[in-house]
């Protein structure tokens, strides 16, 4: 019996659904890096198509008129720009809270994960977790647009909002591999909002940024780094053709399982860390603001030498910036891992997001 | 082959299994680890030994809480089983780990700093285990018929349930995570410190078991026979449950909630050895425990690289169906 329903549980975990090829894109799109989003601008109207990376079937297509040009031409999905939006993710807010555009979110998720004063000034509608929005609550915010993660398949609320005249855009930056394709969603909420020039200055200049680092890094002697933490009884760490081991190896920083192929999350024993342990240099990302909290959820982190030697470091001492921030400026966080190569030479006042685990 | 020869060749079987098993679970792993590592880990440890560290740290622990809770379980579920004389009485069906749950989830949902402490947990699994094991003592004494009580148990369950899923959406995140993790069960929790502690508190609970063995015996023919042959009949219902709830709170303490295995098991041992000989049973639910639990664990083990399996789920997928069948064949 025991064999049949393992050998069940193996054939379910392999099934899973293989992830969309990326998409094929629009006639001249301006998009250089992202995966799943494409824009194509024409003197009177654009094109924009969010690719769903789980099926290359699945296309959301919006034809929206040219805001900068003030020529239209037929009917579009929407007429004039955005200016009430919902926000169901802390990256939507992120990107735009980069251009300025704080006083068009309506609506968002939770007010405990924002980080932006001007937004939690505002004071929002809070939601609540994308799968179980009020409907009702959306028709009070009067968010004419609403933007979703798709962290699930589907946007459950989706068909009646619709009828309701609300849109429902599906994001899905967090599918990116490239930091700066993650960045490049900045133009979504530029287009829709009639703020495309601002935006795409915006891209332009965090680009540039990234660039400028990476260029100037110094590929000799990197810093071994060691990501993620113990959740349950597995290590998980990002993938080595994840978005994180990307930003660290244009940071030229060795990640541990840089050859680990996979662009999610890998799970590992603790006794598999523990064999690599003696050679790491820095351990990021390790989900506590303290060695204390570490060794209070996992005790038998104090095995672990690098914990010894404090070269810990994470962003949970200002979790919302992170995650509000991170997505729209790869450059910062790359400007902090540049830093955290430095090694003992190492300047904490230039880190923007990271700080060290006391 | 005589009946008692072969209770004897099945014992020692399930012996010579656990040894097996535990070299095994001593000796697999990430980290290559040889025969010899194992002989100094456990006789001759050195920490700057990675080998030895891994097992000292790691396996050590781990193997030893398999045998425990393996063995605890089942000896809590046949505790259960005789007390009620049902055969689908478990600390699982019946509640006790969902009292032992619900006070591990207020005081880790709550938020407050000591619940999150080894001390916190543990006391708050136990008190949980003896309360629920009171309260289902008393609901005893008027529920006579053993599929209600057993529907009762999962009532029971799914108040619990209800609760903790009330405290789950008004718990902050972190909090949350810490209690999801919990109840997925972990053998990994334990460290190589804590393991003396645990023992004791085991042994502690084998030698109630064994000085109850004999009344144990009598119940089984009923509580009028056990009260003619002068057994005080309340203190044996209270020393019953006590040691059901200090042998499930302890495991589900330091391991979370683990499933069926004190239902499975004693059943499997009653249909095996076809006795209601409790020496006998206490000994060989004391095996069949641990082994069942060092094989859970081993095939964790073996599958991670292909799935990851908490120790729960696999106890479930495996004990459900075992209960479904003693249920149908109850019931035919």
């Amino acid at each position: 019996m025991k064999v049949v329903y393992l050998a069940l549980l193996v054939l379910v975990s392999s099934c899973t659904t293989a992830p969309a090829e990326p998409n094929k894109r629009l006639a001249g799109n301006i998009c250089e890096y992202s995966q799943w989003l494409s824009i194509s601008e024409e003197e009177n109207q654009v094109f924009i198509e969010i690719h769903n990376p789980d099926d290359s079937s699945n296309v959301y297509r919006l034809r929206i008129p040219n805001f900068s040009s003030n020529s239209l031409s037929g009917s579009y999905d929407i007429d004039k720009p955005i200016n009430k939006m919902a926000c169901l993710s802390s990256t939507h807010i992120g990107m735009l809270s980069e251009l300025g555009l704080q006083n068009h979110i309506v609506a968002v998720s939770n007010l405990k994960y924002v980080y932006d004063s001007k937004v939690k000034k505002n004071n929002p509608i809070v939601l609540g977790e994308e799968q179980s929005v009020s409907i009702e609550k959306i028709l009070n915010s009067k968010a004419e647009v609403i933007v979703y993660s798709a962290f699930s398949s589907s946007f459950s609320k989706e068909e009646v909002l619709n009828k309701l005249g609300i849109l429902c855009i599906p994001n899905f930056d967090w599918r990116e591999l490239h930091p700066l394709g993650r960045a490049e969603w900045i133009l979504l909420f530029g287009y829709l909002t009639g703020h495309q020039e601002e935006a795409k200055i915006k891209f332009n200049e965090i680009k540039a940024h990234y660039s400028e680092i990476k260029t100037k890094i110094n590929g000799s002697n990197p810093k071994r780094i060691l990501s993620g933490n113990m959740t349950g009884d597995y290590w998980y760490a990002p993938a080595g053709n994840s978005y994180h081991a990307q930003l660290l190896k244009d940071a030229g920083l060795n990640y541990v399982f840089s050859e680990d192929p996979g662009t999610g999350s890998l799970a590992y024993s603790f006794e598999k860390i523990l064999g690599m342990s003696s050679e790491i240099d820095l351990w990021l990302n390790p989900g506590f603001k303290t060695k204390k909290e570490i060794l209070q959820a996992f005790p038998k982190s104090k095995l672990l030498p690098i914990v010894a030697k404090s070269s810990l470091f994470c962003y949970s001492h200002n979790a919302n910036k992170y995650w509000e921030q991170s997505a729209c400026r790869p450059d910062l966080i790359l400007s902090d891992y540049s830093e955290l190569n430095n090694g003992s030479n190492l300047d904490e006042s230039k880190l923007v997001f990271y700080k060290k685990v006391q | 082959m005589n009946s008692s020869h072969f209770k004897k060749v099945i014992l020692l079987l399930v012996s010579i299994g656990i040894i097996i098993l535990v070299i095994l679970g001593l000796r697999i792993g990430d980290i290559p680890t040889g025969f010899s590592d194992i002989y100094n880990a456990v006789f001759n440890y050195s920490e700057n030994n990675l080998s030895e560290l891994i097992i000292w740290e790691i396996r050590l622990p781990r193997v030893c809480i398999a045998v425990i809770s393996g063995a605890a379980l089942s000896i809590a579920g046949m505790l259960m089983q005789t007390l009620f004389q049902n055969p689908l009485a478990g600390p699982y069906v019946l509640g006790i780990n969902s009292g032992s749950s619900l006070t591990v989830a207020l005081g880790l949902l709550s938020g407050v700093q000591f619940f999150n402490s080894e001390l916190g947990l543990i006391g708050s699994a136990l008190l949980g285990a003896f309360v629920f094991g009171l309260f289902i003592l008393f609901t005893a004494s008027f529920i006579r018929n053993q599929i209600g009580l057993l529907l009762f148990g999962v009532m029971l369950g799914s108040f619990v349930a209800a609760i903790i899923t009330i405290l789950e959406a008004s718990s902050q995140a972190q909090s949350l995570k810490a209690f999801a993790l919990w109840s997925m069960g972990s053998l990994n929790g334990v460290s190589i410190e804590q393991v003396p502690l645990i023992s004791l508190v085991f042994i502690l609970g084998c030698l109630g078991t064994l000085l109850i063995v004999k009344p144990l015996n009598v119940l089984v023919l009923g509580e009028d026979e056990c009260r003619l042959m002068g057994y005080n009949l309340k203190s044996l219902r209270l020393a019953i449950v006590f040691i059901t709830a200090l042998f499930t709170g302890l495991i589900t303490a330091f391991c979370g909630p683990i499933a069926f295995v004190g239902l499975a098991v004693p059943n499997l041992t009653r249909m095996l050895f076809k006795t209601q000989n409790h020496f006998l049973l206490l000994l060989a639910n004391m095996l069949f425990g641990a082994f069942f639990i060092l094989s859970c664990d081993l095939i964790i083990q073996a599958l991670s690289d292909t799935i990851l399996l908490p120790i729960n789920a696999l106890t479930s997928l495996v004990g459900a169906p075992f209960v479904i069948y003693i249920l149908i064949r109850k019931l035919r």
